[in-house]
């Protein structure tokens, strides 16, 4: 009984007073305020972008893909009690040899604030973690890195799922349900392995599930102290990137069929950030990554392994600022594969490729990797002209990633972006493989509202 | 009942003299400590709009909203702004615990970024929203970072004000807030600033502060806040006026504003 009243207590724990100028000016987008509970509001954007480069094999210039899209972003407020909010983007793009025109509900859900909890639920995009752009925690969405765009957030796909959180500052408590997995979308037509001998790979296009659980759960504690902030975490769930499986090899080894299979596995997140020496900001975050099935017996299940990233972010002078970070892996249980000289049989060798990609794709490609990352950015004519090099680089495995990156605001909502995306790397790594895909020059033209 | 009333006036005229007498004592540094005390309000809620115009009289408009309250006794002002225009940076939010004398705590929460990232507050000499202002210019200084001077007393727009030189005590001090030197008016009544005019790291003019407008909130306290300033850069010609539209006293702001989980709502 006591249980249950404290119960009610705190799921009634409604704020019941009326709205504050502060509110009232979030509700109703006027900084006049207002007292209108049911107050909605109808931003959005519109674009034209294009991508440029080199045809893949041929010294010649080509369009990788321009599109024109319009988006709407509708939120519509309940005042203390919740939103609701979608983004609906329609566009027409030319790329990949298609001419495509869709409309893509990148997020829809609503969000309830009870007492000390807040529930989200619908189609929306979970982003996890601490560290700058590359987040060894942040695996509850997948992404689709083949998407062009300036914007790091437009790889992002959402889902659906139940997001809750308890408050009690400052411990924050999240849950997440993601009733169905979508996976990342592979960029399969550069990584499906050239075998020696194979005429044919044919490569699913949907991705399986090899389990009768294909929900995805998720729990973290969150700190948030002045001078602090941290969490850890804990993820049972797939993979946001599949592996690839072998379903057939036929004996004359000249014909294979690969697909893409989710695997499940559980992963142990932490991450922090705070400030040190008066004016630098130091992150952190860290996962400890165990798939459920074992490695050995599937080549798509990827060894356990620890990721880390750790980084410092400093402001100099008035317009500058830099972040470094290093990014680092350990596979304890790693193993050297040796390529079968004298094969058993026909199907040996092109399992042997198809592991090697699988370690590409989980990047394990060594027992202990080394990675450096960088976003250096100047904000200068007073925040109308933005200048960002931003890059990462793998010790290991010799990968270069670089996005150059100038952005002017010709007005208020109004701005142009040119930059370019530089994939490099070895011919048997992930960037050498996209890079005749995704390595592209851009300029964008974007007028929001 | 006449003696009573001489009794009173003569105790008023004696405690009014005392008070202007006390005042005429102060020292430089005590009247800019009285002015931003003036401005510390235990609480209080506003919308304003920064209109940033450029030499060729181009201009910007940001419009946000903001809620502060004081902690600790008044040495710490939380503080959380959001974005409401342009559309570009709307729903873009700023939490900051502003410290009388250590560095100030600052996240940031962005929509396209989806998360609450915490940030470092060193360059104060930074532009604020794009705009002349500094974030020097819109948070309480550590007193002890300056040394002061009184160089005059004179009137600013009919005020009998201090006109009151500050100037860092190092060259780190002068670079992290944008200025050599900055003479400040205050006014003598009401320690509430009239003006101020800033001397860039060369020690050139390099921009000057207009308050065109304050408005008393906590009267019981004698706390004011400027509803309309102007600065404008003597260098390049550009000009910048903040206007809060719309501002409330109120010492019973929720005290989970100042948390990131309201940072995070849009």
């Amino acid at each position: 009984m006591k249980f249950k009243t404290i119960l009610i207590i705190l799921i009634l724990n409604v704020p019941l007073y009326g709205q504050s100028i502060f509110e009232d000016a979030l509700s109703t987008d006027s900084e006049e305020g207002a007292t209108d509970q049911n107050a909605y509001e109808l931003n959005g954007y519109l674009r034209g972008a294009l991508y440029g480069g080199k045809e893949s094999n041929r010294d010649r210039a080509q369009v990788k893909s321009q599109y024109a899209e319009v988006a709407l972003k509708l939120r519509i407020k309940k005042g203390n009690y919740g939103d609701g909010y979608t983004e609906i983007r329609y566009r027409n793009l030319r790329g990949y040899n298609s001419n495509i025109t869709e409309v893509e509900l990148r997020e829809a859900y609503i969000k309830a604030y009870i007492g000390h909890f807040d529930f989200h639920v619908g189609q929306q995009i979970v982003v996890w973690g601490r560290a700058d752009g590359f987040n060894p925690t942040d695996n509850i969405c997948p992404k689709d890195m083949l998407v062009y765009s300036p914007n790091e957030d437009d790889r992002r796909l959402g889902n659906f799922l139940f997001r809750s959180f308890y408050n009690m500052h400052p411990l924050r408590w999240e849950f997440i349900w993601v009733p169905l997995y979508v996976p990342s979308v592979m960029p399969t037509a550069n990584i499906i392995p050239m075998i020696p001998g194979m005429q044919n790979v044919y490569f699913g296009s949907s991705v399986d599930i090899i389990t009768d659980r294909d929900f995805i759960g998720a729990i973290k504690l969150s700190i948030e102290l002045p001078s602090f902030d941290g969490s850890v975490s804990y993820f049972n769930g797939f993979n946001p990137m599949p592996g690839l499986r072998t379903v057939f090899v036929d004996p004359s080894g000249s014909l294979m069929n690969v697909d893409p299979t989710a695997y499940r596995l559980h992963i142990l997140g932490m991450d922090f950030s705070t400030v040190a020496w008066g004016n630098t900001g130091i992150r952190g975050e860290f996962a400890y990554r165990i798939p459920e099935e074992d490695p050995d017996s599937y080549t798509y299940i990827p060894y356990s392994d620890l990721q880390y990233t750790v980084g410092l972010d400093k402001g100099i002078g008035t317009v500058y600022s830099l972040i470094v970070q290093y990014i680092g892996r350990y596979v304890p249980d790693f193993t050297e594969l040796t390529f079968p000289v004298f094969p058993a049989d026909s199907t040996q060798i092109p399992v042997h490729e198809i592991t090697l990609k699988n370690r590409m794709i989980a990047r394990q490609q060594d027992r202990i990797s080394h990675s450096i990352s960088f976003r250096s950015a100047w904000s200068l004519m007073y925040e109308t002209l933005d200048l960002e090099l931003m890059g990462l680089y793998d010790f290991t495995t010799e990968e270069l990633f670089v996005r150059p990156k100038i952005s002017y605001d010709i007005a208020d909502d109004l701005t142009v972006t040119a930059g370019a995306d530089i994939y490099a790397g070895p011919d048997d790594t992930l960037f050498g493989s996209i890079d005749s895909v995704l390595s592209a020059l851009f300029l964008e033209l974007k007028a929001s509202f | 009942m006449k003696r009573i009333l001489s009794l009173t006036i003569t105790i008023l005229v004696l405690c009014t003299s005392h008070t202007l007498m006390a005042q005429d004592k102060m020292t430089a540094r005590e009247i800019v400590d009285n002015s931003y005390e003036t401005t510390k309000l235990a609480g209080a809620e506003a919308t304003s709009t920064m209109t940033i115009m450029d030499s060729k009289g181009r201009e910007r408009v940001r419009k946000i909203a903001m809620v502060t309250k004081l902690f600790d006794g008044g040495e710490t002002e939380k503080k959380l702004v959001r974005f409401l225009a342009p559309a570009d940076v709307k729903g873009t939010g700023l939490l900051t615990f502003d410290y009388e004398v250590e560095d100030d705590d600052m996240w940031l929460y962005m929509p396209a970024l989806r998360k609450t990232r915490r940030i470092v507050s060193s360059e104060k000499a930074k532009s604020f929203m794009g705009s002349e202002f500094s974030y020097a210019d819109m948070t309480p200084p550590n007193l002890d970072d300056f040394g002061y001077n009184i160089l005059s007393e004179i009137e600013v727009n009919g005020t009998l004000c201090w006109e009151i030189e500050i100037i860092p005590n190092d060259e780190d001090i002068a670079d992290e807030n944008g200025f050599s030197k900055k003479i400040s008016y205050i006014g003598k009544e009401d320690f509430v600033i009239r003006k101020a005019v800033y001397y860039d790291l060369d020690e050139t003019l390099l921009k000057e502060l207009t308050v065109h407008e304050f408005r008393l909130l906590d009267p019981e306290n004698m706390k004011y806040r400027p509803v309309n300033m102007e600065m404008v850069n003597i260098q390049n010609d550009r000009k910048s006026f903040l206007v809060v539209n719309n501002i409330q006293f109120n010492p019973d702001v929720k005290d989970e504003y100042f948390t990131t989980r309201y940072l995070e709502r849009e």
